[in-house]
């Protein structure tokens, strides 16, 4: 999108938006609590979703990959990597391919919709094979209830944000 | 301002559809048997049964192992985790299950508590 940004500033912005990620995954994992177990806001969607407009596809799963492992790391502990990892790659990736394919007509909302929902069923099909029972997927609708509004929500957000903000960033 | 487009709206309805679909499906087939059993396993492997019928009032388990520390009520309809040594408590916050099939899971802990049951209609045959 920005042909005159130079690789070395570009390297430095994505490694802003890994901090970035990293510090709202903390956050979100101290601060709220949501009722439905396994359920989140997905705050870091906001940064992935704004990282494939900005860098295109494979930074973008880059920044998320990175972002989920060091999260991790600070927050959730070794035994959360597998599912932070699925989710933050898988997400990412169809998130990608919906930009790709049906960008125009879906806004940021869809895309990060499909973005949540991917998370949650990436996760619970880690946790299948984990604790080899496909049982485990009787936890997705609540999961799918709770991607929609969070997706809606962090769409939207991400939204906003590369509209007022990526503007200035770029003068 | 238009927020949603046509195709933000298409699939936002699928994927509650997609819940609503699985959601029919888990409560009309696997859920829709009596509990029988408390299976806990470790690791993906058992750990220990107890049969809910023997369950008089309530009973207390503890799970200690290396991973830390469960603890599970079970009472004659359900079980629940009440308390737990991993961070975030999603086991605690599953609440009780009260079907055959369902699941308790602690990820941190790797432990995982499941009801099983014989299927409600083959009862229904034998009375």
């Amino acid at each position: 999108m920005n042909k005159h940004i130079t690789k070395t500033r570009k390297i430095g912005i994505m490694a802003i938006f890994v901090a970035i990620g990293m510090v709202l995954q903390y956050a979100e994992s101290r601060l709220i609590v949501t009722s439905v177990p396994g359920g989140k806001l997905g705050l870091a969607n906001v940064v992935t979703i704004i990282n494939i407009f900005m860098f295109g596809n494979k930074s973008a799963i880059l920044i998320s990959v990175i972002r989920a492992t060091l999260g991790c790391l600070i927050s959730g502990g070794i035994t959360a990597l597998p599912y932070s990892l699925s989710g933050a790659f898988f997400s990412t990736l169809f998130m990608c391919l919906a930009k790709k394919l049906i960008y125009p007509r879906i806004s940021t909302i869809g895309i990060s919709v499909i973005g949540a929902a991917i998370h949650n069923i990436s996760q619970i099909f880690v946790a299948a094979l984990v604790f080899s029972s496909w049982y485990i997927f009787s936890y997705l609708p609540a999961l799918l209830v709770v991607a929609v509004i969070s997706g809606v929500l962090t769409g939207y957000t991400a939204d906003v944000f590369s509209k007022r903000i990526l503007k200035e960033i770029y003068k | 301002m238009m927020l949603f487009t046509k195709g933000d709206k298409v699939i936002i309805f699928t994927v509650l559809l997609s819940a609503l679909m699985i959601y029919l499906g888990f409560t009309f087939t696997v859920f829709a048997k009596r509990p029988q059993m408390v299976e806990i396993y470790f690791d993906g492997k058992p750990y220990a049964n107890y049969a809910l019928s023997e369950i008089k009032g309530s009973k207390t388990v503890r799970i200690e192992t290396s991973y830390g520390i469960n603890v599970l009520e079970i009472t004659p309809n359900g079980v629940r985790m009440t308390d737990a040594s991993c961070p975030d408590k999603t086991d605690i916050k599953s609440g009780k299950i009260t079907k055959a099939n369902q699941m308790i899971i602690c990820i941190p802990n790797r432990i995982s508590v499941k009801l099983s049951g014989y299927n409600a209609d083959v009862d229904k045959v034998a009375h």
